[in-house]
């Protein structure tokens, strides 16, 4: 009976969690992509989502921020080579004035997105899923998220990204290391425009 | 499979995703980037519409830059605004170079729209004219054949679904557009294979800044109030 009844609460949990996801983003679209205030109110949805379905913020350990460090590495290579090689869109320098506002939001919903995709999200559909089907739901969730964004052309690039932050969490149980390689390729990103 | 077994190859597969995405995909931006924007300053018309912003005029880019090795040299031109209204990219050797050339001239200017309007939308802020000229003299340097161009417009804040066409003399022509995202807003992308007269043009009745933006936040906010709530409910209940 118990089974029973956690087998159909973990679809419906998940679908509720994308859910939210889809309406923070709404917003997020509807008070302007281009506003540092309809950021940070998707980042805030976020996180009082991922609150409401249970997740509760704790210290991140040494180790999973080095693995999220590293993480970062490996998806700011292949950018810092093009733009070595000149291949690459710059967008010029942006006043340096700008940058603290820029890093807390943009920390902000990196970890905001973590903790909903590869924190609750991802740890509900293995419940009733296993962990593998919950990396993919959540690369494909973080794809879609990034669309209005980017465009179509960008989801193949997100949905890798989205396998690799879910690789992070799978191997270090928790979503410091995803949130940590999130926040300092977005981060490093200053510099690369 | 174990946990340590399923970890490693799941991060397996997302390097060697990023490694295919990286390879065959668009490049025209950072792997994520998606945090806060840029703060941007408002756009500078060539003519502002009535009771606009007083802004600075609109940047232009007259520079003159020497052959590398006989080539046309590698060009990131980008207009002075925050973040730039238009911008040229181009990889080295992109440009014929006529006999006699030492230099090239890059200009990027705001110019007066053609007569012609662009079929089914209308032009958002400014019709910028990007050329490439030799030195000495003023012959136009088209592209090698095989060679693209990136040019970069900005549009006025909240541009909707903009598309970059390009004027060839006789009609606009839509160019395959992508957008760059939060971090430069308003911002729009093409590769082409030719310069000219560029713009952003927008469907007629795509105004952002229509009255019909607050409701939408507001309907937003109430179906993610609804979201949240409805998932507390669920999670208290299994408690």
């Amino acid at each position: 009976m118990i089974g029973a009844r956690s087998l159909s609460e973990g679809p419906a949990r998940s679908v509720l969690l994308l859910g939210g996801l889809a309406a923070a983003m709404t917003v997020r679209v509807a008070a302007g992509l281009g506003t540092t205030g309809a950021g940070a109110l998707f980042a805030v949805l976020l996180l009082g989502t991922a609150a409401a379905a249970g997740w509760r913020p704790a210290p991140p350990r040494a180790r999973a921020v080095a693995a999220g460090v590293a993480g970062a590495a490996v998806l700011c290579a292949a950018p810092v080579l093009l733009r070595r090689g000149g291949h690459t869109l710059v967008l010029g320098p942006a006043p340096i004035g700008l940058l603290p506002a820029w890093a807390a939001v943009t920390v902000l919903i990196a970890v905001a997105e973590e903790a909903l995709l590869r924190g609750v999200l991802m740890d509900t559909v293995t419940s009733w899923a296993g962990e593998l089907t919950a990396v993919a739901i959540a690369a494909v969730a973080f794809a879609l998220l990034h669309v209005p964004l980017y465009g179509w052309r960008a989801v193949p690039l997100d949905l890798a990204v989205g396998v690799w932050l879910g690789g992070l969490r799978l191997a270090t149980g928790g979503i410091a290391a995803p949130a940590t390689a999130h926040a300092v390729a977005d981060l490093v990103a200053w510099w690369l425009r | 499979m174990t946990a340590a077994r399923r970890a490693a190859a799941t991060l397996a597969a997302g390097g060697a995703l990023l490694a295919l995405a990286w390879s065959v995909g668009p490049r025209s931006a950072p792997p994520l980037y998606d945090g806060g924007p840029i703060v941007a300053e408002p756009y500078r018309y060539l003519h502002p519409p009535a009771g606009f912003t007083n802004t600075k005029p609109p940047g232009t880019i007259d520079v003159t830059l020497r052959l590398e090795g006989g080539q046309s040299p590698a060009t990131a031109e980008t207009t002075d605004e925050q973040p730039a209204q238009a911008q040229l990219l181009a990889a080295q050797g992109a440009f014929t170079v006529p006999p006699g050339a030492t230099a090239v001239r890059v200009t990027i200017a705001p110019v007066e729209p053609p007569a012609v309007a662009p079929a089914g939308g209308r032009i958002a802020g400014n019709v910028y004219r990007f050329a490439v000229t030799a030195v000495p003299g003023a012959t136009p340097m088209p592209l090698l054949p095989g060679q693209q161009i990136t040019l970069v417009l900005r549009g006025p804040a909240g541009v909707a679904n903009p598309t970059l066409e390009v004027w060839d003399g006789a009609r606009w022509n839509r160019a395959e557009t992508t957008p760059l995202g939060s971090s430069s807003p308003d911002t729009y992308a093409a590769n082409l294979t030719m310069l000219g007269d560029m713009a952003l043009v927008t469907p007629p009745v795509a105004a952002a800044d229509s009255g019909g933006g607050a409701a939408l936040i507001v309907t937003a906010v109430v179906v993610a109030v609804v979201v949240v709530s409805a998932a507390a409910v669920l999670v208290l209940r299994r408690r």
